[in-house]
Parts: C-alpha cells; sequence; structure tokens
C-alpha cells in the first residue's frame, strides 16, 4: 500500500490514541511526532465545512454494523495546504454491545 | 487514505467553468458578470478574498467589485494611480506577487503563486482601453498546475447595470 501511495491509520477508541503509516504521515508531510495523537487533534486538522459530515459518518459507522465508512474530505497538510482525501475504514472490533473495542 | 486532490480540483474547475457558462447565457449586466467571473474564481481553494480592478481612461485602475477585504485594506487598494507599482505590475502582464513584505513564496519561482490573477488581453484591433477576452491564471504548484481559462465577455462589459443589483455578501 505504501507503494500505491495508500496511507493507513488507526483508532484506539479505548485508548483514544490515533496511529498513521509512514506513507500517511509522507502523504501530508508530517514527521512521526507530529502525528495528531488522538481523536480531538485529528478532527482539528480537517476543513471546517467538511468537518459535519465527516462526525456524522464517523457516528454513523460506530454506532451500527456499518460494513464500511468511506468519505471525501479537506485535511490540512503539514505546510498548510488542504489535501483532498479519499477515506475508507471500518469498526475492527466491537464489544458484546455492538460498541466498538 | 488515498490524495484525490487533482480529481477533485478537475472537479471544481470543470463546475465552476459550467456554472460560468450558465451565466454568460443569460447575457449579465456588467456588475453582475465582474461579480460572478470573481465569486468564480474564488470558489477555487485556498482563496480567501480577492477584488477586480477597472482601468480607467488614465491608465489608473479602480477595484469595482472585492470580498474578503477589511475596510482598511480596501480603502487602501480601492484605487491604483497609474504610476504606482502595483498598476506597473497589472501592465507587465504576468502573473507575479504582489505582496508588500517578500516571503518566500515572493522570491522561489519554483514554488509558484498562491494568488491568482486575471489578466485582460486587449484585441489588436480595438483601442487599448477595450478588452474582449479575459484569461484567468491559477498558479499554486503543486496543488494546481497553471491554468488559462478564457472568457468572452466583449458583449456584455458596455451592458448597463440594471436599477437594482443583486447584493453579494462580503466575506468576513
Amino acid at each position: 500500500m505504501d507503494a500505491a501511495g495508500i496511507g493507513v491509520w488507526e483508532y484506539d477508541h479505548v485508548t483514544d490514541r490515533i496511529a498513521w503509516s509512514p506513507a500517511l504521515c509522507a502523504l501530508l508531510g508530517y514527521g512521526a511526532a507530529q502525528v495528531p495523537p488522538n481523536l480531538a487533534a485529528w478532527l482539528d486538522l480537517i476543513h471546517p465545512d467538511d468537518l459535519p459530515g465527516l462526525q456524522a459518518r464517523i457516528a454513523a459507522a460506530l454506532a451500527s454494523d456499518s460494513p464500511l465508512y468511506a468519505a471525501e474530505y479537506r485535511l490540512r497538510a503539514a505546510d498548510g495546504r488542504w489535501i483532498w482525501i479519499d477515506a475508507r475504514g471500518r469498526v475492527a472490533q466491537r464489544d458484546g454491545r455492538g460498541g466498538p473495542c | 487514505m488515498i490524495d484525490i486532490s487533482e480529481r477533485k480540483h478537475t472537479e471544481l474547475l470543470l463546475q465552476s467553468q459550467h456554472e460560468f457558462s450558465g451565466l454568460l447565457v443569460a447575457r449579465p449586466d456588467r456588475k453582475t458578470l465582474l461579480e460572478a467571473i470573481l465569486d468564480c474564481a474564488l470558489r477555487l481553494p485556498e482563496l480567501d478574498g480577492g477584488g477586480l480592478y477597472w482601468r480607467e481612461p488614465d491608465g489608473g485602475y479602480r477595484l469595482v467589485v472585492q470580498r474578503g477585504f477589511s475596510d482598511a485594506f480596501f480603502a487602501e487598494v480601492e484605487r491604483l494611480a497609474s504610476d504606482s507599482p502595483q498598476a506597473e505590475i497589472v501592465r507587465q502582464g504576468r502573473l507575479q506577487c504582489s505582496c508588500r513584505d517578500a516571503s518566500a513564496h515572493c522570491t522561489d519561482p519554483s514554488l509558484g503563486s498562491p494568488a491568482i490573477c486575471m489578466m485582460p488581453r486587449p484585441r489588436a484591433s480595438t483601442l487599448p482601453t477595450t478588452y474582449q477576452r479575459l484569461s484567468m491564471k491559477i498558479g499554486h504548484e503543486p496543488s494546481y498546475r497553471l491554468q488559462h481559462y478564457p472568457i468572452s465577455i466583449g458583449p456584455y462589459l458596455n451592458k448597463p447595470p440594471p436599477r437594482s443589483s443583486p447584493k453579494y455578501p462580503e466575506r468576513g
């Protein structure tokens, strides 16, 4: 996926920690130490016009058994430019009540 | 995640061109046309404000439509005298940065110019103050390639404005 320019992220709902792959860091120009550490910091990088729609999609993906989360939005790159992103994901593991864990 | 910026920018440019063509079909008056040109340009990413100048008979320029300017900035740039440095930039007909304080993007051409410049192109057979085409250049490498968007606006420039023109909200 690195060769294809696809960046990978992972969010741990229990610890509120985010991890980015080196390819995603390169895509947005951030060093490993500059990766937003939690969801709030990540959302701070989203374009204000795209944020409400993205939050709605995230909530929908978390609240149900949605097989796939997909969204297009703008992320602020390290050099200040807005980068349009096609992001896809899914909840990898759910607890007994269907919530992410 | 993948970067789809190029596709999105192409979509936006095509959408803007389509909407602008639709406006031309309605044969707008001059004021509406100029506002539409500026609004079309400002829909592109990374642009927070801008203005269009009208060339005066004395060689100076008058700001005829603007978005996002503060009152103080508007007062400063509303009129460009014919012997002003800014008027000279326009006369040169090239895309270039006119920042008052030079910064990295002003001095390194390889970075492109994070600005939009709309230059009138005089038709050879007409008077210097009569412009038949207007070219929009968008330069912001590597997000955008330099693009030209030629529009024929000559037939609309001399159409008188209606008694009440639609007001566009000023950006904050």
